[in-house]
Formats: structure tokens, sequence, C-alpha cells
């Protein structure tokens, strides 16, 4: 019986080592991956970039550091040499706007040499930049009003436009771009953008798959209102047959998704909240609840990953919204 | 014990020696199969039991995802309702299964098998063209990526970008980060596919299983249509996603107080897999004689 159930291991171990041939490549480098319709995903920077392309232009959400962004737009030229249309910003996060500055000197030609405009100048709104260039570059007030009101170290906010209604919409590339507010989820100034006819939403980070969401309770974020943006998220979505595919949702960090990944990832945070508001109900203190493990299930698939928040800084951040009168 | 890893080292080389030198036969697999469930036949079709998690290879974060999961959830929650099986459970459920040899008219050659099961139109297509797998940020699909070649008279497949989705029926999780390795080949009139599927977040060590079909030329694959319907309003309670809180569960014991087994053996985990824990599991709860459930 030992011997067969030794032979039986070791037959395991060959199989799987010669299954080891397929492992996949690290593909960590720069990539554009066409999501579908006109809207492609800018993977492999520190954050996902939306890019839709038309045939009046290109319409960006969010934008990579500007180490990133001449490679971003070598990537895009093998598709278009059309203008830089509009940048808008999901949310006051410096790795999601610190290409801003440069992508607002490309209204008139991608093929600009870069070079050519010089370093940013300036610690503060450079609004003129996108403008003369014939650049939108949109965000919710609630950016705006935290990058002047509140502390932080971002060094610059490069904005010409901001709205402060619950949607903005505009129709660019043939297609209507719808922009919610969703507010108090990750920060009070979320946005996400529904390109309608490619049928794709840029979540920015209310959605980051492989990583727990970073509630950001110092800009007004908080995980009641990170559900009921996922729940609106989830309304939105039409999913194809058998719930898959349908409308894909490009999230601010981690891979491209659809309603079923959303609904996943909102159980998660949904369940995390409820145990943690039991523990808090029972008389325990952070330290307490921290030390309870209430995350133990979910911290192989999101704790930290991706330079995403850990355990205890998902828990603290609930426990904050939980504790804290909004 | 010499004689033993002296036997293992040989079998790894031989193995590996033969899988670089054979070289690669292909096989059809075109046809109707009908799926033989005697393995594991209770889990497969009736479904598994509540809190029965033993012989998998579980983590403790599997343990307590499966502890904290209300069945409910799949009705409750409107968008569970339609999903197909993941690719890897897919070889496992109600799997009457049709393949079809995709042929490149140009060269004539097999680039893809088809296959299409009965529940749900699951549909997975298996590479043989060599091509690459996806990007790790492309969409994940129900049944993954899948890519193949032949090797010692089997057709080994490799699938990765699988959804998040099960490992069993009862709440037990399978994550989008899993991959899993399969060996298929043909006897008789018989097919086989042992499966091997690694899932990093769930699972300690790999999951082995098997499954087998008979060719069947009368099979008839049917369509399968499904429309989702909320059938419990939301928010009554609260309660958007039913759940039970950690150690809140009044289920966990059901399945052993049925069948007189020590709890500890139906909570699953690695050790649970091999034959040696028996030995660790001590005395049934009760006389197994009073069976009520499932005895034969």
């Amino acid at each position: 019986m030992n011997k067969l159930l030794q032979a039986s291991k070791t037959i395991l171990l060959a199989t799987l080592l010669s299954a080891s041939q397929f492992l996949l490549a690290q593909d960590n480098e720069l990539q554009l991956l066409h999501v579908q319709g006109n809207v492609y995903m800018l993977s492999g920077a520190e954050v996902n970039v939306t890019v839709q392309i038309g045939e009046e232009g290109v319409v960006f959400v969010d934008t990579p550091d500007e180490d990133t962004v001449p490679a971003m737009i070598n990537l895009i030229q093998e598709l278009t040499n059309l203008p830089v249309l509009y940048v808008i910003n999901t949310h006051l996060d410096e790795a999601h706007i610190s290409g801003n500055a440069m992508l607002s000197r490309m209204g008139y030609r991608l093929n600009a040499n870069l070079a050519s405009f010089g370093p940013p100048g300036g610690a503060q709104a450079t609004a003129i930049a996108g403008a003369a260039a014939g650049v939108t570059l949109l965000a919710h007030e609630n950016v705006l009003n935290r990058f002047y009101l509140t502390d932080h170290n971002i060094e610059r906010l490069d904005l010409t436009s901001t709205y402060f209604m619950d949607t903005k919409d505009f129709y660019q590339n043939g297609e209507g771009i719808v922009v919610y507010h969703m507010p108090n989820a990750h920060t009070d100034g979320d946005s996400i953008v529904y390109f309608r006819r490619s049928d794709v939403i840029s979540a920015g980070d209310i959605f980051t798959p492989g990583q727990y969401p970073d509630i950001d309770n110092e800009r007004g974020g908080s995980v009641q209102g990170l559900v009921e943006a996922l729940n609106f998220l989830i309304e939105l979505i039409v999913p194809g047959p058998m719930a898959e595919a349908g409308t894909y949702v490009v999230p601010g960090h981690g891979r491209i998704g659809d309603e079923i990944d959303v609904v996943e990832y909102r159980n998660m945070v949904y369940i995390v909240m409820q145990r943690i508001e039991a523990l808090i109900d029972d008389g325990m203190s952070l330290r307490q609840i921290i030390s309870a493990r209430p995350t133990l299930d979910y911290d192989t698939e999101f704790g930290g990953f991706r330079g995403g928040p850990s355990s205890e800084e998902f828990i603290t951040a609930i426990h904050t919204s939980l504790t804290t009168e909004m | 014990m010499k004689s033993i890893n002296l036997i293992k080292m040989l079998g790894c080389t031989i193995i590996l020696m033969s899988s670089t030198i054979v070289l690669a036969q292909e096989i059809n697999f075109s046809g109707d199969w009908s799926a033989i469930y005697h393995e594991d036949a209770p889990e497969r079709i009736p479904g598994p039991p509540l809190s029965d998690f033993a012989g998998l290879p579980l983590n403790e974060a599997a343990i307590m995802r499966a502890n904290t999961w209300d069945p409910n959830r799949i009705s409750v929650v409107p968008e569970f309702q339609c999903r197909e099986h993941g690719g890897d459970y897919s070889m496992r459920g109600l799997a009457h299964m049709r393949i079809e040899r995709v042929i490149d008219p140009r060269s004539q050659q097999a680039i893809a098998f088809k296959t299409r099961m009965n529940f749900h139109n699951m549909e997975r297509t298996i590479w043989l063209d060599g091509r690459d797998h996806p990007p790790a940020d492309a969409p994940h699909t129900w049944d993954g990526f899948s890519t193949a070649h032949f090797e010692n008279g089997m057709m080994v497949v490799y699938t990765t970008h699988q959804k998040q989705s099960y490992t069993r029926r009862n709440g037990v999780p399978a994550s989008s980060e899993r991959t899993f390795t399969e060996y298929w080949y043909i006897h008789e009139n018989y097919l086989t596919v042992l499966t091997v599927v690694d899932d990093p977040v769930f699972y300690t060590e790999p999951l082995v299983r098997s499954q087998n079909w008979v060719m069947n030329p009368a099979l008839r694959i049917t369509t399968n249509n499904c429309e989702y319907v909320l059938e419990t309003p939301i928010g009554d309670d609260g309660q958007i996603v039913p759940h039970y809180l950690p150690g809140q569960n009044p289920f966990l014991t059901e399945t052993a107080e049925i069948y007189h087994l020590p709890y500890e053996g139906m909570m699953g985990g690695p050790e649970t897999m091999y034959p040696e824990f028996r030995d660790q599991l001590g005395e049934p709860l009760g006389d197994s004689r009073f069976c009520t459930l499932d005895c034969e």
C-alpha cells in the first residue's frame, strides 16, 4: 500500500514538473489591452489608464506618471495620431493624475515632440496649458476642493473643468460618455466613467480586484459609500449570457472585470464590513478586532498585493468609517 | 527507504525523458461523450452536503470562507443565478460533452478542440496552435484560456484566466488565480481526464481528480437558457449578501452527525486527502447502523 502511495506521489510530481513548461511569462511591461469597442486599457503602469480612441481624438481616464507617458503615447500611436481631447480624473491620488500636465500639452497633435514642451512648471493648477491646447481636464469639484483645502503632498493639479452635480455627460468619438459622481467611496471626489456605445466603465479605485480597497477616510472615503458605489456599478452593468462579459469594467488597479467580478468584490467588502460591525457591537477595540482576524479568509486573495492596503489598514479604514459620524 | 527514493528518482527521470523524446502524436477526441459518474457521484450529481470539505487540500482561508458561506447567496444575489461552472469544475458537473475538432482550412491541421457541455451552454476552446496565453490583466472567463500539446499518447491541457468559482458546490471557494493541467487519454471507447488544479489562494497543495466518459453516438447536447429572477426582496434586513458571521453557522456539524463521522475530518485540509488520516480520526461519533441519508 505504501509503495503504491509513493509511486502515485512520484507520478504526480513528475507530471507537475512536466506541466511547469507552461508557466506564464511575467508580463509587467506596458501593454495596451483592447477592452471592447473604442476602449483600451493601459496595463503595466502603477495605475490602469483607460483610453478611448475614435475619429475625433483620444480621451483618457486617469494618467500615469510622466516617465510612463512617452511609452504610453508610443503604444497609442500604433492606433492613431489624432490629438488628446479629454482627460478625466477619477479621484485625487498622485498616481492617477501625475501625467495630466504632460498630456495637457498634447492637444494639437499626439505625435508632437514631447521634449519641445519643456518641463512642467509651477506648483499650482495650470488650467491655461490644457485649455490653450484644446484639452479638457475634468474631475469632480471635490478633487479641486481637496487639493486646495486639505493636507496632501501632491505637487500640482492640472484641471480645466470640474462638475458638482451627480453626473456630467458629453459626446465624443461617436458615443455618449457619462461621468457619475460616487460620493464618499474611496474618497469624496470619486468618478466612474461610462462609455455607452463601447459598453465599458472605467471605475477608478472603487474597484481594485486582487487588492483590498484603499478607503481614504481623511479625504471623505467610507466603507458605506464604497458599498453603495459598488452596488451602483452593479446596477449599471448589464452582463452577457450566463453572467459573463457584457459590460466590461476597467479597474483602477488589477485586471479587467465584468459584472460577476464586481459582485464578488462587493461581497468581500460587505461581508468584512458586517463582521467588523458585529465586533464593534460586542464592545471590541480596534486592536482587539485586528487580533480577531476578520479578514482571514480574504487575506490570501487581497491582503497587501500590488501595493494595495494590508489587512490591518483595511480593517482600520472600515473601523474608522463605522465609528465616525459622517 | 533508500530503495523507495531510488524508485522515485527513476520514475521522475523516465517520465521526464520520455516526455521530450516521444514524438507528439495527435489524438482526435471528436465525438459525443456521456459522462460516467461512478467517481464522487454524491458530490457531483445531487450535490455535496453542507459542511463536507473532506479530501480537499484547503488552507485556513478556504476553510473559513466555506464555514461562513450561506447557500441562500446563490439565489438572493441574482447575479449568481445564471453563472456557469468554472472550467475545471465543468469537467465534473453535468458533464455530457460534445467535442469538435477545429481544422485550419489552409493547412488541414487541427488548431483547436471545442467542447460543449449540457449545463448552461458551457463551451471551452482548447488551442493546439501554440498561441500564448493572454496577459495577466486580460478578462477572466468561466472556462478560462486553454492551450494543449500531445505527449506520451495524451493531450496535456493547461488552463489559466478562470473566474472565481467553487471547488465544491457547498461554499468551498476556487480563486481566479488558480490554474489547472489536464491529461486526456482514450482507452477503447472510454475517455479519461486527469485534472491537477493548483490554487495558490486557497490550496496548500494541488488537487488531483479524475473523470471518465464513454463514447455515445446517440448523445444529443441541448441548449439552455437562463434568465435571472429577483426572488427575494433585498434590503428588508439589510442583508444583501447572505453569509454567517464566523462561528455562527449552525449547520457545520450537520453532515458529521448524519453520517456519524468525526467533525474534524469533515473540515478538509491536505491531511484529509491521504489514507493515513484514518488513523487520526478515532472512533465514529455514533452507530452507523442508524444512518438515514445516502447510506448505500
